[in-house]
């Protein structure tokens, strides 16, 4: 099972659309599990996790997660994370994991 | 200038300069420092609201007797808290920012935490008679005034201790039969040593000067420091920050220089309200989360209600999707789903509402007609309640909704102009389906 990270500078609004993502995964039966943190905690989450995923508004902070952690990072296309669509932002995550 | 030319320059410049200010390893740390103390100075803002009673003569129903009747009751319990929460944030952002620089160092904090409390108490504390019976001193710089010499202090600790420890300066080696705890410990001694001979030596130097530490750093840097509690400060950091807002850049790149003059302004604040006198300053933390970003950075909560009932299906749906979130100063859903990033139909309003709540606010406080902010309660409450709380002024949240409709007149010609072609755009997708 798939384990995926969302980071935003509190997690609250990374949290948000952790429960799209969650209804997106439900909905194509795909099983992973996602869950939202504070970027200050990724070394602390993130190690054993398959990718993570920054809100663009902290993607500032791409080079130091990526030091902290062994897994890919990438952020956030900005409109999906916006408009909170779960759907678009699993398939991006599914695509750079390789699914 | 174009968008495309706009999404360029960004790339160039703010992006590099935001990767600087937001990955430095010591604004790092400062700006995390300052995010764990939230506990503390939430609590420390619940016992200030609790203990700010309206006065007996001027409310005289039996709820507000009884609520002042314990205020005064608990007098002592209450500045307590108060001077051990808000009044001693330096204490708590010292040991943070030694946590988490030893943190990026790969180094454990815990021993440099003690060393740097030592230095702390030792500087920041003034001894004023240490009996056999009895010591009294004086710990008033342990609030906003220390939290330079509380930096100054702890990035020497972990710098310097990470530094020898990296170097192994001293290291007594010990048999490999000896625990690797303990070895650990004698390692520690030459560093540890060391920092605590250079506390004393400037302990040293002070007393004898007849001050202290905090007292000489506040007292050259005091003029400067009031020079920020003012509208033009005010007006340039709410632009600042929606700038980097506006290429869709958290503030968190900017906030360990500003979090420190923030937090630094509501302690006092905090000490003065404590003390029954007048609040110094108005750019505070509360003030910034409550007054100036009314639903989150690009002040959208007033927008995010027109977007709720807009003609546009598109902008109905972000409007309905955002509107919650902005309610609890949450904007991202807006700013990237709209978007206002980067959006030149908006770059005037999304700089200029939070300017505009940023100066009405101020002046208002300036001159008496709403009461100060001394307590901070959640970044996450909405402006109209926290205003309230944070002030326990009555008129605060009736400024907060005028500001309200402000934004909303400011939005509006630009939301008609952006829904105007939303709606041209959509009804021509219609057509041609």
């Amino acid at each position: 099972m798939k384990r995926i990270l969302l980071l935003c500078n509190g997690g609250l609004s990374t949290g948000i659309l952790v429960k799209k993502m969650k209804a997106a995964a439900e909905a194509q039966n795909y099983e992973c599990e996602i869950w939202a943190a504070p970027v200050a905690s990724a070394e602390e989450e993130g190690g054993n996790v398959d990718l993570i995923l920054l809100g663009p508004q902290v993607r500032f902070q791409m080079e130091i997660v990526k030091k902290q952690v062994t897994c890919p990072v990438v952020s956030i296309d900005p409109v999906s994370y916006g408009t909170m669509n779960g759907e678009k932002v699993l398939s991006q995550a599914k695509k750079e994991m390789g699914d | 200038m174009g968008i495309q030319e706009m999404s360029l320059a960004m790339e160039k410049y703010v992006m590099p300069a935001a990767n600087k200010l937001g990955n430095e390893r010591h604004l790092r740390a400062i700006r995390d420092a300052f995010m764990s103390l939230l506990p503390i100075t939430f609590t420390g803002g619940i016992a200030a609201v609790l203990s700010s009673a309206p006065s007996v003569e001027a409310a005289g129903n039996g709820f507000t007797r009884a609520w002042a009747g314990f205020v005064a009751g608990n007098s002592t319990i209450f500045s307590w808290i108060n001077a051990l929460t808000l009044g001693a944030m330096s204490l708590y952002i010292c040991v943070g920012i030694i946590h988490f620089l030893c943190k990026t160092a790969k180094i454990e904090s815990f021993l440099p935490i003690l060393l740097g409390v030592c230095g702390f108490l030792m500087l920041v504390i003034e001894p004023q008679s240490l009996g056999w019976d009895g010591k009294v001193v004086e710990m008033s710089y342990m609030d906003g005034k220390g939290l330079i010499p509380a930096m100054v202090i702890s990035i020497l600790t972990a710098d310097l201790y990470c530094y020898m420890r990296k170097r192994e300066f001293g290291k007594i080696s010990l048999p490999d039969t000896v625990p690797a705890s303990l070895s650990d410990v004698f390692a520690s001694i030459v560093p540890g040593a060391v920092l605590m001979i250079l506390y004393i030596a400037i302990f040293a130097v002070m007393n004898k000067m007849g001050t202290t530490l905090p007292k000489l750093i506040y007292g050259i840097l005091s003029p400067s420091l009031s020079a920020v509690d003012n509208l033009g400060f005010t007006i340039i950091i709410t632009l600042l920050v929606h700038v980097f807002w506006f290429f869709g850049i958290h503030d968190a790149a900017l906030s360990g220089v500003l979090a420190p003059i923030r937090d630094g302004n509501l302690s006092l604040n905090a000490a003065a309200q404590a003390a029954g006198e007048a609040l110094p300053n108005i750019f505070t933390t509360p003030f910034w989360v409550y007054f100036v970003v009314i639903g989150g950075c690009g002040s959208v909560l007033a927008l995010a209600m027109m977007l709720a009932t807009s003609k546009s299906q598109q902008l109905k749906a972000i409007g309905r999707l955002g509107l919650i979130p902005a309610f609890f100063n949450i904007s991202e859903p807006i700013i990237f789903g709209l978007p206002l990033m980067l959006n030149p139909v908006f770059f005037v309003p999304f700089l200029f509402t939070s300017v505009l709540n940023g100066t009405i606010a101020f002046i208002t406080m300036q001159i008496g007609l709403i009461g100060r902010s001394y307590a901070m309660l959640s970044w996450q409450m909405p402006s109209v309640i926290g205003a309230f709380f944070s002030t326990m002024d009555w008129k605060a949240p009736v400024l907060i909704l005028i500001l309200i409709v402000i934004d909303g007149l400011i939005y509006f010609p630009f939301f008609k102009m952006y829904e105007r072609t939303m709606v041209k755009m959509e009804s021509g997708e219609e057509a041609e389906a």
